[in-house]
């Protein structure tokens, strides 16, 4: 890999971006599949506390709330195909894992697959991105609203640009009908659960969910790519908020999953090392004031 | 089969967010109503929780809060 690395360091073309990019794709994002797997074991394992008394439920909503904001990335990694890497045969564990992480976030992954494959292919296009709608907005708290009309299905605007894309795209129809299986379960599961467990499905279940929600559409979405144009290079940003990169699951180095989506979450700061020269001669937004390494820490810029 | 089950998909499309309401939140609300009532309960008190979630669910609707679902 480093080999790659430092035969193309002088040559900045496209060609050569590729080359490196190509060193940091293909293997199996194991730690997702142990996220993925482990928060919603430790969800579970939190209703069981809860239930028999050993945990109040105060503190369940806490802990259930932390937990919930790691259900949303082990299912990206699923769409990306991250869990298989380049194994047609462990394809299933990217919809298996993937759906299973979202279940304390009530969310289809079908359905979150075939809408975020358009937001990678149109990013910033108002006419059809899907995430547009929260994304674009003047303040964050703006992000944190919105983005609850787009997940329950609320936004006209968002609705009709599903429709469109169900006319036009039978392998967006596909995952939205394979999707709306699971999506009715949860639907039930959910009422079913109130039923039984009222204040408990409130506390460790809805209240969680709605919270890690905003927290999504302000930190992966609004901040990585509020007010930036359409293309390849433009449309997403390096940015810093003074907490350090991990507590906000690394969006702050999202413009790399948009240049190169293949490419794992876990290795990202790899290969945007790596890829810093090429990041600098196209222009990405905030790329030039990099540290030459990327720490677990805050993301400090020069 | 197939038309039932296209009469189902269309049934909760136009009125899934009540029943959420009426279920969901009628449970939550009658647990919260129960849990601040003291001595005896009403037999009124048992319903008046998923009554709420009904009217609830019902101006949810009209005003189309669907992130109450």
């Amino acid at each position: 890999m480093s080999a790659v690395i430092e035969n193309n360091r002088e040559d900045i073309s496209i060609d050569a971006e590729r080359i490196v990019a190509r060193t940091f794709m293909g293997r199996i994002e194991w730690e997702m599949i142990v996220v993925g797997i482990g928060q919603f074991l430790i969800w579970l394992g939190i209703w069981f506390m809860v239930l028999r008394g050993i945990l109040p439920l105060w503190a369940g909503f806490i802990l259930s709330t932390i937990s919930t904001a790691f259900s949303y990335l082990p299912s990206h990694a699923g769409q990306h195909g991250h869990l298989s890497g380049k194994h047609k045969n462990l394809k299933w564990l990217n919809a298996f894992v993937g759906q299973i992480s979202l279940i304390p976030l009530a969310q289809s992954h079908h359905i979150l697959k075939a809408t975020h494959m358009k937001h990678h292919a149109h990013t910033n296009n108002p006419e059809k991105d899907p995430d547009y709608f929260h994304t674009h907005v003047d303040h964050w708290w703006q992000a944190a609203l919105n983005v609850h009309r787009q997940t329950d299905g609320g936004d006209p605007r968002f609705q009709k640009m599903l429709e469109t894309y169900m006319e036009e795209d039978q392998n967006f129809k596909a995952d939205i009908d394979k999707g709306s299986t699971f999506a009715l379960m949860i639907f039930f599961g959910q009422m079913l659960s109130a039923f039984f467990f009222p204040l408990e499905t409130l506390l460790l279940w809805w209240i969680p969910r709605k919270l890690v929600a905003s927290y999504l559409g302000v930190i992966f979405s609004h901040e990585p790519h509020k007010g930036l144009p359409v293309g390849r290079y433009k449309d997403t940003r390096f940015w810093v908020n003074g907490i350090p990169r991990f507590f906000n699951h690394s969006m702050q180095i999202h413009v790399m999953h948009h240049m190169y989506p293949n490419i794992c979450h876990f290795d990202e700061p790899k290969a945007i090392e790596a890829l810093k020269p090429y990041m600098i001669a196209r222009g990405i937004p905030g790329a030039e004031d990099l540290p030459d390494k990327i720490s677990y820490k805050l993301l400090t810029y020069k | 089969m197939e038309k039932i089950s296209e009469l189902f998909s269309n049934h909760l499309s136009n009125w899934g967010l009540v029943w959420f309401c009426l279920i969901f939140w009628g449970s939550i609300f009658n647990a919260i109503l129960m849990s601040i009532s003291f001595g005896e309960t009403s037999s009124f008190l048992n319903y008046a929780g998923y009554i709420a979630g009904l009217i609830l669910g019902l101006y949810a609707k009209s005003k189309k809060w669907n992130w109450l679902g």
